[in-house]
């Protein structure tokens, strides 16, 4: 039996007051509505844009700052801008070292970076191959090989000179530098920096599915980022990744391709081959603590082709890789396995 | 019983009660879907007063179209002259948050809830 505690009625009726009014207080936090959520979508640098912001009276107003500052940095790196660093840099003279902004030679110098990482898988001078394709243009056709070769002419990383205290860049070759693999990324990073900066207290912001999360969630503990079913309409995920902050980013083949005599060429092209890179995958996500490393180690990974992009993030425990096979088969890697959900029963799942 | 243990358990009693009514607050209505083309609220449709099916045709500018179906509780684009498709092949969307977006008509579904909900994701990578 209980013990029942004797006390003076002075005392006990101070201590149930005092109980009453903590579980009030308790009560009227509970009650407090969540910080309320400003939502913005608009159609930037070729794609659906979402940022959605938790926080006071400002946050609609840093999210509009978040938009002005995404078409900043379209003006700056688009390759279809005639004004921008990026065609100026594609239409001066090999060899002339061409003065950019500051924030485009650092976009440049990390895709370099990115591309040393990745021995040449991602590579952002590309951009004659990707306008050789010109998948999504509508009008595609496949190549010949001559016209491939020639695409792949010059093309290579090591011929890209940043001088990042300058902000100049010179090409060594008549290559045609594309940051399409790797802007996006970088603005998102941008976007939550200017969010954080104006003390939202969290949020989301959403390129075209590259994916960057900040703060605290009034929703749940952490974020919850769904992985694209491959085969299903947009929208419909294989699985969730939960994460307190960072980055998700996906390459699929199945975003932009075409058809033709029956056979399918996706987007992502291989700088060795000239072709749409490892027929086996259908596509790679990579959850990272930044949005510009995992929009290019997205493509890059993709790129290597299953057995390569898991050594190569051995040496890099900060990375999440989620990869989906052809054969319907959904590759983890053991590092952010504990933070993957499965939820569908249509793939083979392993950790790796 | 005393005094202070009657006044302690009718206290824990209120409390018990009144968490459950802060819990209980906030549950789901019909919802609405919303019909933007760029920045553009084109429309809002109340799904839940929807009795007969049909169809509208959004015209999105330089020639673009999208038809739309809409039904109770549902919302779809039936047939639209994009190149990839993407928004037909998405097929019916009903829950709170989900969207169909047609990129190259800059054309957005999202279905809206009725009252702030919890989302199953907070955002879908592809």
């Amino acid at each position: 039996m209980a013990r029942r505690i004797r006390f003076p009625r002075s005392r006990a009726l101070a201590a149930a007051a005092i109980l009453v009014v903590a579980i009030l207080s308790v009560a009227l936090v509970y009650r407090q509505r969540p910080p309320v959520l400003h939502v913005q979508s608009g159609f930037e640098m070729g794609t659906f844009v979402e940022i959605r912001a938790y926080g006071g009276k400002n946050a609609a107003d840093a999210i509009s700052r978040g938009f002005e500052r995404l078409r900043e940095i379209e003006r700056l790196m688009s390759t279809s801008i005639p004004e921008s660093d990026i065609a100026k840099l594609n239409t001066a003279q090999p060899r002339t070292p061409v003065q950019v902004h500051p924030d485009t030679a650092h976009v440049v110098s990390s895709a370099i970076a990115y591309a040393q990482k990745t021995g040449g898988a991602f590579d952002p001078t590309v951009g004659k191959l990707v306008e050789l394709w010109a998948i999504g243009s509508g009008n595609e056709t496949v190549p010949t090989s001559d016209e491939i070769r020639d695409a792949l002419l010059g093309v290579g990383y090591e011929n890209l000179v940043v001088d990042s205290k300058q902000s100049r860049i010179t090409r060594l070759t008549d290559l045609r530098l594309d940051l399409g693999a790797i802007a996006k990324g970088y603005a998102s990073d941008e976007i939550v920096e200017l969010l954080v900066a104006e003390n939202i207290s969290g949020g989301v912001v959403d390129l075209g599915g590259n994916i960057r999360v900040f703060g605290r969630n009034p929703l749940r503990k952490q974020w919850r980022i769904g992985i694209q079913d491959p085969f299903r309409p947009r929208g419909s995920y294989i699985g969730t990744v939960d994460i307190s902050s960072g980055a998700v980013a996906t390459s699929g083949d199945y975003e932009r391709y075409f058809v033709a005599d029956g056979v399918r060429y996706h987007h992502i092209l291989d700088p060795e081959s000239g072709y749409p890179a490892s027929p086996q995958l259908k596509s790679v996500t990579v959850v990272a603590e930044t949005g510009i490393e995992a929009d290019a180690l997205s493509t890059g990974l993709f790129v290597l082709g299953l057995d390569e992009m898991f050594d190569f993030i051995e040496n890099v425990p900060s990375v999440g890789v989620i990869a989906i096979t052809a054969d319907r088969r959904v590759i983890v890697s053991s590092g952010i396995a504990h933070a993957f959900v499965k939820a569908s029963e249509d793939f083979e799942y392993e950790i790796r | 019983m005393r005094s202070g243990d009657k006044i302690l358990v009718l206290a824990i009693a209120a409390a018990a009660v009144l968490s459950l009514l802060m819990r209980s607050q906030g549950t789901s209505g019909g919802a609405v879907a919303e019909i933007k083309v760029g920045a553009a609220v084109i429309e809002r449709i109340d799904l839940s007063a929807v009795t007969e099916p049909y169809t509208k045709t959004v015209y999105t500018g330089n020639d673009g179209y999208n038809v739309i179906e809409v039904r109770e509780g549902m919302i779809r684009v039936v047939e639209a002259n994009c190149p990839e498709q993407v928004d037909v092949r998405q097929g019916w969307i009903s829950s709170p948050y989900e969207s169909i977006v047609c990129l190259p008509h800059r054309l957005v579904i999202t279905i809206l809830p009725a009252e702030p909900q919890r989302r199953d994701v907070d955002g879908v990578s592809y």
